[in-house]
């Protein structure tokens, strides 16, 4: 028996309409998909953070922010793990590194890399003058053992033992060592009161980190995305964020836009994740319209 | 109440005015210690507060230490090759080169033995150090951990206790190889082999630490040459010895081993400083 023209017609229409919305879904799957990603985003990362030269401030401000990414780790539910501090005489760090595990962890902290400026009155300033200085941060992608293969006979082991014999003959609390990857001439050091063992495996690791950096930015070079990943480069000259004390705002120069309350901000939770947010989106935005292009 | 970064700072200074090695280093970790701490947390706990109880702890910690009292012996552990152990006056605090005895051992034992049951030999094991790593990361190995005195052989089972490896580490009490009830796949021995004339030159530190551990006679090789004479009853056709000593030792030990093992095959393994720590004395054991 056939069925009359109008319920067969109302079935098509229904169908039409639902392999329409498939359709759309798909094609908006497929350009999601060909938006090419940093493969690291998956990745976890090494963390560094660096005073600029001469000055109490910009030491004690890059202290503060190593605390703070530190924070953000814990809120994040991310391991933190110190590979190295570099202290600072007048107080603070010249310079600090981590290496910061989970699941998507470069994808996130890359934004932080560049310049940091800081504005306020220092404890030790007299007259309330304020005074600007830098930071910076590097974010370096964690490669997974497979994808650095390091062949030990380029790394060369050693510690800061002075000239003697060493052994039993000393007794000390540092068992620093320190590794140098002769073809490319990159050298780490990690001096903890742990093990030595353990400090030659944390050396290995942040090493790899660099290398695989290292290795990663030729290759991105190659491939001519340098201006495709501006705001995740880590380029060192960018100044990206403003915190300002006095007026209790940190404002982002990439989006152009503030965030009030610089110490909550620093507390490395719901502030810092939402403004890491908005320049994923905007990342995200950004690769979408060129893809357009 | 200072902020914990003040305290820290204080007590690196003050460390410092007294020529204490390491000091920042050692004002971090006493601050970890009466703070409970791990290490990053210095940094994003750098402003709170040192309740005065936590001071009066680090006060304490900081009267002993400037008597040159080792920091490993005031905080009662030192961690080896990534292992906690516990150490006292009893005891000689284990040294970053003898991690490189364990690494060579467990390279030997991973590459080369033909079956996972090794019988292994750790002679002066003070705190258990070789010992408990070994048989952390060989399962199948038995050892027999010797020292001389009952208070030494105390902390080793201590150790073996809080790292759970009593059913395969066996202590003995003894003279060098004297415990050992049968011929071992590998000799371990970290001997004392200071010579006695240089002990008094040494840093302060070590007068606190137990002379009979270090003082290896005039040459520093008393106890390594007493065991090379007990060695070949107590080591297998196609075992192997190693002995940590000191770079200058190489050629007398090599002398000595040389008359008591003709047929072996010698090597010197280098520790993490570039200097010669390991003596290798290879019976005929081949690993690639």
């Amino acid at each position: 028996m056939l069925r009359d023209d109008s319920s067969l017609a109302e079935e098509v229409r229904q169908e039409i309409l639902e392999c329409d919305q498939d359709l759309r879904a798909l094609e908006g799957a497929i350009v999601r998909e060909m938006i090419p990603r940093d493969q690291s985003d998956d990745h976890s990362a090494v963390l560094e953070v660096r005073a600029a030269a001469g000055g109490t401030e910009s030491s004690l401000f890059t202290s503060e922010m190593f605390a703070m990414y530190q924070k953000y780790a814990a809120y994040r539910k991310w391991g933190f793990e110190t590979l190295s501090v570099s202290e600072s005489e007048l107080g603070g760090y010249k310079q600090a590194s981590a290496s910061v595990t989970g699941t998507g962890v470069y994808g996130r902290l890359k934004y932080e890399a560049g310049v940091h400026r800081v504005q306020r009155v220092p404890a030790t300033e007299t007259h309330g003058r304020l005074h600007t200085s830098t930071m910076s941060v590097a974010v370096l992608p964690q490669p997974r053992d497979i994808e650095v293969v390091l062949n030990t006979n380029d790394i060369k082991v050693d510690t800061f033992r002075a000239a003697g014999a060493g052994g039993q003959h000393v007794n000390t609390t540092d068992s620093a060592v320190r590794l140098t990857h002769k073809p490319t001439g990159i050298v780490v050091s990690i001096q903890d009161q742990r093990s030595q063992h353990q400090n030659k495996a944390k050396a290995m690791k942040l090493l790899q980190a660099l290398i695989y950096e290292q290795q990663r930015k030729t290759a991105v070079e190659e491939r001519d995305e340098k201006r495709r990943q501006q705001i995740g480069s880590g380029e060192r000259s960018e100044r990206i964020r403003t915190y300002n004390f006095p007026q209790d705002r940190v404002t982002e120069h990439r989006l152009g836009v503030t965030v009030w309350g610089v110490a909550g901000f620093m507390s490395g939770t719901d502030s810092l994740d939402n403004l890491l947010e908005q320049l994923s989106a905007h990342d995200l935005q950004e690769n979408l319209t060129r893809l357009m292009e | 109440m200072p902020l914990l970064r003040e305290a820290v700072q204080q007590t690196h200074r003050t460390l410092e005015a007294s020529h204490i090695p390491d000091a920042r280093l050692e004002a971090e970790v006493m601050l970890m210690n009466v703070m409970r701490l791990q290490r990053h947390d210095l940094f994003s706990q750098q402003e709170t507060e040192v309740s005065p109880q936590q001071e009066e702890a680090l006060a304490h910690i900081l009267e002993r230490r400037l008597q040159r009292e080792p920091l490993a012996y005031i905080l009662q552990y030192k961690e080896f090759y990534g292992v906690n152990l516990l150490v006292n006056t009893d005891v000689l605090i284990p040294r970053p080169e003898t991690e490189c005895m364990v690494e060579h051992a467990l390279f030997m034992a991973l590459m080369g033995m033909e079956t996972p049951k090794l019988v292994i030999a750790d002679v002066g094991t003070g705190t258990g150090a070789i010992a408990i790593n070994l048989a952390m990361h060989l399962p199948a190995a038995r050892i027999f951990a010797v020292d001389y005195a009952d208070a030494v052989l105390d902390v080793a089972a201590y150790n073996i206790r809080a790292h759970n490896v009593g059913d395969r580490v066996t202590l003995g009490k003894g003279d060098l190889l004297e415990p050992i009830p049968e011929p071992v796949d590998l000799i371990l021995a970290n001997l004392p082999y200071v010579p006695s004339g240089r002990i008094p030159d040494l840093q302060p530190e070590i007068r606190w630490e137990p002379q009979q551990a270090l003082d290896g006679g005039p040459d520093g090789l008393d106890l390594i040459r007493r065991l090379l004479q007990q060695a070949p009853s107590k080591l297998k056709e196609h075992g192997i010895v190693l002995l940590e000593l000191d770079p200058e030792q190489v050629p007398a030990v090599q002398a000595m081993a040389e008359e008591i093992f003709p047929e072996a095959e010698m090597s010197v393994e280098k520790d993490l400083a570039q200097r010669d720590r390991i003596f290798v004395i290879n019976r005929g054991m081949e690993y690639c």
